[in-house]
């Protein structure tokens, strides 16, 4: 490691940074045009050509407008969880296989679990430091669901674990050489799809912030930079899921566009269900996790650990 | 009073009444029975399973042959460095003696013609220590050793 490596690292972090903002930043005029012609009418199309300075305009609004705070929050909290929160969720982009290995994790999946885990935090710090009755009870649900969900991700995560025998996530792609996992575990991919749907708080799952029914969640009292990095945080992670999905089950890393494509069909496959389905039942969701996804998971460990030893 | 000359149509049902109202349940389209889909399912599996373990014993081959290649190469490297060192260890003496070439009684490899070491029999090879070794070379090469040899 000389000072030039050093460098070649920073910069190497800079593009990565970089990529990862203008990604999100299209996904969200992408989910937002999608929703559109679905809902048979057109997106944003005004700003730049067709829409597709929307993003900026949109980037620039939020952090130009002025931050209000309550008078009775708990400042300090209330300002740094959506700073930690973002940085958390770039952080946890250093996972990506990047072309010429940027940092190689060999405990990758660990940290995954690590920094989604610390996510959680700061949503529950997010919305009881706001003060506020909705904001706490927005956070209380946020909290108890993504947690939920972690367990039975965690538990998908080990049977693709179990078949690589490895945490690297550049493993994955010289297991899938001659056919996916997604075929290999096809209902433990559904599974994970899902239980991801409900980690990023997406749609059939959006109990942190369902904007019909409930008050806004536990961001309720954000407004302008404070909000952007809320929202900034979520994206990714639901860029950062699609691509750990693509990781798993599509075929690994293979060196070539056609990760990146598969990438964008997941991330297009979030939007997609969010706007096919509708809202589900909050116990319903809980029992889902609790009763139908930790057995299933379970039950799959075993199998392919048997698997496994078969094998060895 | 003059009635109102536009002729009103009023609003009826059609003529033979409305249509009856569709409320029997449309279930979604099944394509599959289920065990269509428990045998699907288990085809599938199977398969995949059977070319996890094509691709487990490629792995497994690759890694063997990656180990092997390995220790076939490894005596080569050893003999490889040896030979650099000792290359080094000549450059080192003839610089030494380059640089001392001046100065009345000075022999290489002696303290003014006193042995280092009275105990070693001659002709033994004492290795330098690091910064001996690297005593002739250049700064930046010197560090950049001393960098690796320190982090790693």
């Amino acid at each position: 490691m000389y000072m030039f490596d050093i460098y070649l690292i920073m910069i190497g972090l800079l593009i990565l940074i970089i990529g990862v903002l203008v990604g999100v930043a299209y996904l969200t005029l992408l989910e937002r045009k999608v929703l559109g012609y679905i809902q048979i009418r057109k997106g944003p199309n005004k700003v730049g050509i067709v829409g597709i300075l929307q993003p900026f305009s949109d980037a620039i609004k939020l952090f130009t407008k002025e931050q209000t705070y309550p008078n009775f929050s708990n400042y300090i909290c209330y300002y740094f969880s959506p700073v930690v929160s973002f940085i958390l969720s770039l952080m946890i982009w250093l996972l990506i296989p990047y072309y010429f290995n940027l940092i190689s994790f060999n405990l990758g999946v660990l940290f995954f679990l690590c920094c989604t885990s610390l996510g959680v935090y700061t949503v529950m710090v997010a919305g009881w430091s706001s003060n506020s009755n909705y904001a706490l009870l927005g956070g209380l649900r946020a909290v108890a669901q993504t947690i939920s969900y972690e367990v039975s991700l965690a538990l998908i995560l080990m049977s693709s674990i179990i078949m690589i025998m490895d945490f690297n996530l550049l493993k994955f792609f010289i297991f899938q050489e001659y056919l996916w996992f997604f075929f290999l575990m096809f209902p433990l991919s559904l599974c994970w799809m899902s239980s991801s749907l409900a980690e990023t708080n997406r749609t059939p799952f959006d109990f942190a912030e369902g904007e019909s029914e409930l008050v806004s969640g536990f961001n309720i009292e954000y407004s302008s930079g404070g909000f952007a990095l809320i929202f900034l945080a979520e994206y990714s992670s639901i860029l950062f899921m699609s691509m750990l999905f693509v990781l798993l089950y599509l075929g690994g890393f293979n060196l070539s566009i056609l990760f990146y494509l598969k990438l964008s069909f997941i991330s297009f496959l979030f939007i997609w269900v969010r706007g096919t389905l509708p809202r589900y039942r909050y116990d319903k969701l809980m029992y889902l996790a609790w009763k139908s996804y930790l057995p299933i998971s379970l039950n799959f460990l075993l199998f392919f650990l048997g698997f496994k030893i078969l094998l060895l | 009073m003059a009635a109102c000359q536009v002729a009103r149509k009023q609003d009826l049902p059609p003529p033979g009444g409305y249509k009856p109202i569709p409320y029997k349940r449309v279930p979604a389209k099944t394509f599959f029975s289920g065990y269509t889909m428990f045998a699907g399912y288990i085809g599938i599996t199977a398969f995949a399973m059977y070319m996890y373990a094509k691709n487990y014993k490629q792995i497994t081959k690759d890694e063997i042959e990656m180990r092997s290649a390995k220790m076939a190469i490894f005596p080569m490297l050893m003999a490889e460095r040896d030979r650099a060192y000792l290359k080094q260890l000549r450059k080192n003496r003839d610089a030494e003696r380059e640089l001392m070439k001046d100065v009345p009684g000075w022999e290489v490899g002696t303290y003014y013609g006193e042995k280092v070491y009275n105990l070693l029999p001659p002709d033994t090879l004492v290795e330098p220590i690091y910064h001996e070794y690297y005593a002739h070379s250049r700064p930046y090469e010197w560090y950049q050793r001393a960098y690796l040899k320190l982090r790693s």
